[in-house]
């Protein structure tokens, strides 16, 4: 059984089937129903389809290259934050990987809403240079990781790995 | 040894590089994790071992003392503390052979003790120590004599000679030679107001007695006592009876001074020998004794001395045992005390029955050796004694009435070879269980590990009790020294080691390093005396046993632990063979062989059985030693053969140029852990260190008299893998090397402009090429296969010390992940330094600042004077320490902490973390704070909790 729902509940239900009571009071004057007058008076042609692409697909570069803009913005904060290991520094630089990381795992997301039969082409060239952008930005974060030393690109990032030879023979001395 | 490499070194070697300028001791912990028995050394004969008054007019007076390792001091004979101590002729202590200079130590008025050393005199001040004033000449003085009336020290030398010195100032009164220097003193004796020297004339065979004015050092007259025969021998003869003696084989003549009148005593020919003993004008006392050590009798004589006639009064009676005799008199009357293992017995001068007789509580632990007595006599007629006895262990002890005082381990300062035995490795078997289950499959390694468990709870009760200990110990209720006591007992880090000496008494000692050096056990080997040479080595031999090989072919197996002798056993072997141990890679078998220098010869093996394994063991062995004539180094195979024979061919020899002589030879330690194969450079690149297991540093003197030449030899092939020399080196002093991972160290005395100690350091690396690992990049490796180009490369640097260095030794660590730290022994501070081996890196850059990349190596400029950094490198801080000769050092089971001990004739032990206690807390942790804050935070969340939840709640609901 279900509970007796309290009175606000059935009321706000209610209302919303409600009809809209027949209006009495007359609209003030310069009030048209139908938005601004002006528009609606003008005389509005349904943009063509190739224009409609057009425009997705310069909306849809727009949101490509945005990256591009923070690339700088970036570089110059990387540089800033020097190479120390400290709590600053690397949240930075985990932001650097994160977000181009999280950006390409919804890559098709993103650019859903611009894609279409007829846009779907010549979206993957913006695509691919939002990609590109994005390891870009990766790519600071892996210069930087390299600059803080966190690459195992010189030989002695190996060294714990790397084992004295086993010699063959054994020698007992005694010289006293 | 390699260890494996586990990133976490790297951490841990980076936590050791943070905290590199370090304090080598902190103040709360000096004095309490390290350890000094401060020896003098056995005293060398009784007459230079009394009792004397510190200072003129104070009661009660000390026991002074002369030893074999040429030591001189005050004992306090109420509870043996040492109160003061000096060294004679500086260096020269570590006498390996019987001692060949005359020494002796004589009282003089209250207040003063005289020292002589060969041809050294020396006042000291007898409640201080320090010198009044000392005489050196080339002379050898045979005996001094305190003029109490003139206040001077007459000195009589061997020559004839005899000097007159104040005895305040050291300014000579007078001087005179008598005889020309022909004649051979040897008595020295001062009756009615007259000295008298005896001298003998080796041409003649003439035997005279001069006397002499003590006033003006003028000859008065001049006695011929007679013939001194070719068999005759001087008879030491205390100063102040009226006699000089000297001996042949079935006589002792008695000439009495100022006359030619000798009377002679017959000896009976079953005595050894004899020493005289008086303490009045007219009385002597003669100890005899014969010392087949089967049939031991001692018996002794009272002899007056009356109108020039010497008559025996009073015998002793003879006793198949060993006892020593003591004449005292404390101002009650002349007592004469017999002591032996069992008894002390008091005679007076009356009869020939004990007056008083103590026996001991418990058996002495050896036969007495000498022992001086006071006796007192109260006015009830109580008799009572004080015995200071040297033993036959090296040991001495003082005894009064019928209960040892106090004992001191002076035989520890004659050692002669030291061990240091891990405690925990006999019983510790978790490594291997652990091993098992690593290698056998899943089901059979689970239930192992469960029925481990299982047996492992019967500790669980134990480990409760000691919980509840510490915890209370952390509290403050219980005494912090039970605390501390468990925790010694427990040990949970590796600090006890037993450090076993032999010793020249043919004594084996072992010492508690985490028990501040006492005694943990000591066993006789029967033997009464051991040189240096006659120890062939004393080796560690697995599971606690401890095997000591002497040059007889004696092997005694003892177990380290308790010190209970396991088996003797004899080899036949020639005197110069060379002891070594070989283990078996698959078995826990191991075997003591010899190798002896001449060539052709065979060796041997014992114990004489599994000789397969034996024969595995030693196939792809090397055997390296010093060969015949000591010409250079020679290298062997082996190939056991029955009859406990070892064949052995020679495969490699290493010869010396003639004119060069080995100095040392010097090896890497038998633990010597490498954690990183290679160095870390700025620009992490890396340099390869050159790792081989096999090198030998030989040092030879030569060609030229101040030339060393150092080899680096590989002593499985013989290849010579490096060599230099240093030019303007004084070979007269000391040359000490150590070695360990790839670097050498080594310190001599430099004659060059810049004179003084040189310390140089040599690291090698692989190759001269950064990131090239040479021959480590094969994964086996073979010492036959190293051609020219991968010989290694090395990198030297020299320092400027201070001081002379008597001893060198690296510290060694578990796993070698902490840095090492060079330790040395400099006699001149009486300290033993550490100096971390980052200074001591060949790889300083010179003149000029570091680069950026180079301070991030963890490089500094290069400043050639090594000064002595009091503060920070001193491990034995505020102690002083006497004749240290060698220093051993063993891992603990704390990465950061490597264990200690110098020996030579002090012990000193103590832990040293060369970059800091990274791993373990210090004392100074207040471990009370830590536990009431983490209550104080458990109290804070209980109460908080409910509050917050209800609070929450309570937001809920309001909104």
């Amino acid at each position: 059984m279900a509970p007796a729902q309290p009175a606000w509940v059935i009321d706000l239900k209610n209302s919303a089937g409600r009809s809209k009571p027949p209006s009495s009071i007359v609209d003030p004057p310069g009030y048209s129903a139908g938005g601004s007058s002006k528009k609606s008076q003008k005389q509005v042609t349904a943009p063509t389809q190739a224009e409609t692409d057009d425009l997705k697909i310069k909306k849809a570069w727009e949101v490509a290259l945005a990256p591009a803009k923070s690339l700088p913005m970036n570089m110059i904060m990387m540089y800033m934050s020097g190479n120390t290991l400290q709590i600053f520094s690397i949240m930075m630089t985990a932001m650097l990987f994160m977000n181009p990381l999280r950006a390409l795992s919804t890559v098709g997301n993103t650019f859903s809403k611009f894609d279409g039969e007829s846009t779907h082409s010549r979206l993957f060239i913006v695509k691919l240079a939002y990609i590109g952008l994005q390891i870009l930005t990766i790519a600071i974060g892996i210069w930087k990781v390299n600059a803080m030393g966190l690459l195992p690109t010189t030989r002695s990032d190996w060294l714990a790995w790397e084992h004295a030879p086993v010699p063959l023979e054994t020698s007992i001395s005694n010289f006293r | 040894m390699w260890m494996r490499h586990n990133p976490l070194h790297y951490l841990l070697a980076a936590g050791s590089l943070l905290s590199y300028s370090c304090r080598a001791v902190f103040s709360d912990e000096a004095f309490h994790t390290d350890f000094q028995l401060q020896l003098f050394g056995t005293p060398l004969d009784p007459s230079s071992t009394f009792f004397h008054q510190a200072a003129a007019g104070k009661a009660g007076s000390l026991l002074y003392t002369l030893s074999n390792r040429l030591i001189i001091g005050a004992i306090n004979p109420k509870d043996g503390s040492q109160v003061w101590r000096q060294q004679l002729g500086e260096g020269t202590v570590s006498e390996t052979e019987p001692l060949s200079k005359t020494a002796f130590l004589r009282q003089s008025k209250d207040g003063r003790v005289i020292s002589v050393l060969s041809g050294t005199v020396a006042v000291w001040d007898a409640a201080t120590g320090r010198a009044v004033w000392e005489y050196s000449s080339n002379l050898e003085a045979v005996d001094v004599i305190t003029l109490h009336t003139e206040n001077q020290l007459v000195v009589a030398f061997k020559g004839g000679e005899v000097k007159a010195f104040q005895l305040d100032s050291g300014i000579l009164a007078w001087e005179n030679t008598i005889g020309e220097g022909h004649d051979v003193a040897s008595n020295f004796n001062l009756v009615d107001d007259r000295l008298y020297l005896t001298l003998n004339t080796p041409a003649t065979n003439q035997l005279k007695t001069v006397a002499i004015s003590p006033v003006t050092g003028a000859q008065l007259e001049e006695f011929n006592v007679g013939v001194f025969g070719k068999s005759d021998a001087h008879v030491l003869t205390p100063q102040h009876l009226p006699i000089t003696s000297y001996r042949d084989s079935e006589y002792l003549k008695f000439n009495f001074l100022g006359t030619k009148h000798v009377k002679t005593v017959s000896i009976d020919g079953n005595t050894h020998d004899y020493r005289i003993h008086a303490i009045t004008k007219d009385l002597v006392f003669i100890e005899f004794w014969s010392k087949s050590p089967e049939a031991p009798v001692s018996w002794a004589d009272f002899f007056s001395i009356k109108d020039g006639s010497v008559t025996k009064v009073l015998d002793l009676p003879y006793e198949n045992d060993i006892t020593v005799f003591s004449l005292s008199d404390s101002g009650s009357g002349l007592f004469a005390t017999r002591v032996n293992r069992a008894e002390i017995r008091v005679y007076d001068t009356e009869s020939n029955t004990p007056v008083k007789v103590f026996e001991l509580e418990k058996l002495l632990p050896a036969n007495p050796l000498h022992a001086v007595a006071e006796v007192a006599k109260r006015r009830d007629g109580e008799i009572a004694v004080r015995v200071a006895v040297t033993l036959a262990d090296g040991n001495v002890i003082l005894i009064r009435n019928d209960a040892v005082v106090w004992t001191r381990q002076e035989a520890l300062a004659s050692a002669v070879a030291a061990e240091i035995v891990d405690v925990h490795e006999a019983e510790d078997d978790l490594e291997k269980a652990l091993h098992a289950e690593e290698v056998s499959n899943v089901v059979t390694a689970y239930v192992k590990r469960v029925t481990r468990h299982i047996q492992e709870l019967k500790y669980l009760p134990g480990w409760i009790a000691g919980f509840q200990q510490s915890i209370l110990g952390i509290l403050g209720v219980v005494d912090k020294s039970t605390v501390e006591a468990a925790a010694v007992a427990k040990d949970p880090f590796g600090f006890r080691k037993f450090v076993v000496f032999v010793t020249r008494f043919g004594w084996v000692t072992a010492i508690d390093t985490a028990n501040h050096g006492e005694v943990a056990w000591t066993i006789s080997l029967s033997k009464p005396t051991l040189f240096d040479k006659d120890v062939k080595g004393i080796f560690h031999f697995g599971k606690g046993i401890i095997v000591v090989v002497l040059s007889s072919g004696n092997i005694f197996q003892i177990d380290a632990i308790n010190g209970r002798g396991m088996k003797k056993s004899a080899i036949q072997i020639l005197p110069s063979a060379s002891i070594m141990t070989v283990e078996s890679a698959t078995t826990d078998n191991r075997w003591i062989i010899a190798i002896p220098s001449k060539e052709g010869a065979k060796g041997w093996f014992w114990p004489d059985q599994n000789d397969r394994d034996l024969e595995i063991a030693l196939k792809q062995t090397t055997i390296s030693r010093k060969c015949e004539g000591n010409s250079g180094l020679c290298g062997y195979l082996a190939k056991p053969t029955a009859g406990g024979r070892l064949l052995l061919t020679q495969i490699w020899s290493f010869r010396l140029p003639p004119n060069q002589k080995v100095v040392s030879v010097t090896t890497p330690p038998a633990h010597n852990p490498i954690a990183s194969i290679g160095k870390v450079l700025g620009d992490r690149s890396v340099m390869y260190k050159y790792i081989n297991p096999h090198v030998t540093l030989l040092i030879s003197a030569g060609p030229s008299p101040s030339t060393i030449t150092l080899y680096l030899l590989d002593s499985v092939s013989g290849v010579i893998l490096h060599t230099s020399t240093q030019d303007d080196v004084d070979t007269a002093r000391p040359i000490v090397a150590t070695m360990a991972e790839n670097w050498y160290v080594y310190s001599y005395y430099s004659q060059s402009t810049a004179k003084g100690t040189h310390i140089v350091v040599t690291d090698f690396f692989a190759s001269m090429n950064k990131n090239d690992p040479g021959r480590l990049a094969q994964s086996k490796i073979s010492a036959y296969d190293q051609p020219r180009s991968m010989l290694p490369y090395g990198v030297s640097q020299a320092f400027m010390f201070p001081h002379p260095i008597a001893a060198l030794a690296a510290t060694t660590t578990r796993q070698g992940i902490t840095t090492r730290a060079l330790l040395l022994s400099v006699p001149k501070l009486g300290s033993l330094l550490s100096i971390n081996k980052r200074v001591l890196d060949p790889r300083r850059p010179v003149g000029r600042e570091p680069t950026a990349e180079e301070k991030e190596e963890g490089l500094f400029k290069y400043e050639p004077f090594l000064g002595v950094d009091h503060q920070r490198g001193s491990l034995s801080h505020a102690r002083e320490l006497v004749g240290i000769r060698s220093v051993s050092t063993a891992p603990s089971l704390l990465e950061s902490t490597s264990i200690v001990v110098a020996w030579g004739v002090d012990i000193f032990g103590t832990r040293t973390s060369p970059s800091e206690a990274f791993d373990v807390l210090g004392r100074g942790f207040n471990k009370l704070t830590l536990i009431l804050s983490v209550v104080a935070v458990g109290f804070g969340t209980m109460f908080l909790r409910p509050m917050v939840r209800k609070k929450q709640i309570n937001q809920r609901w309001t909104q």
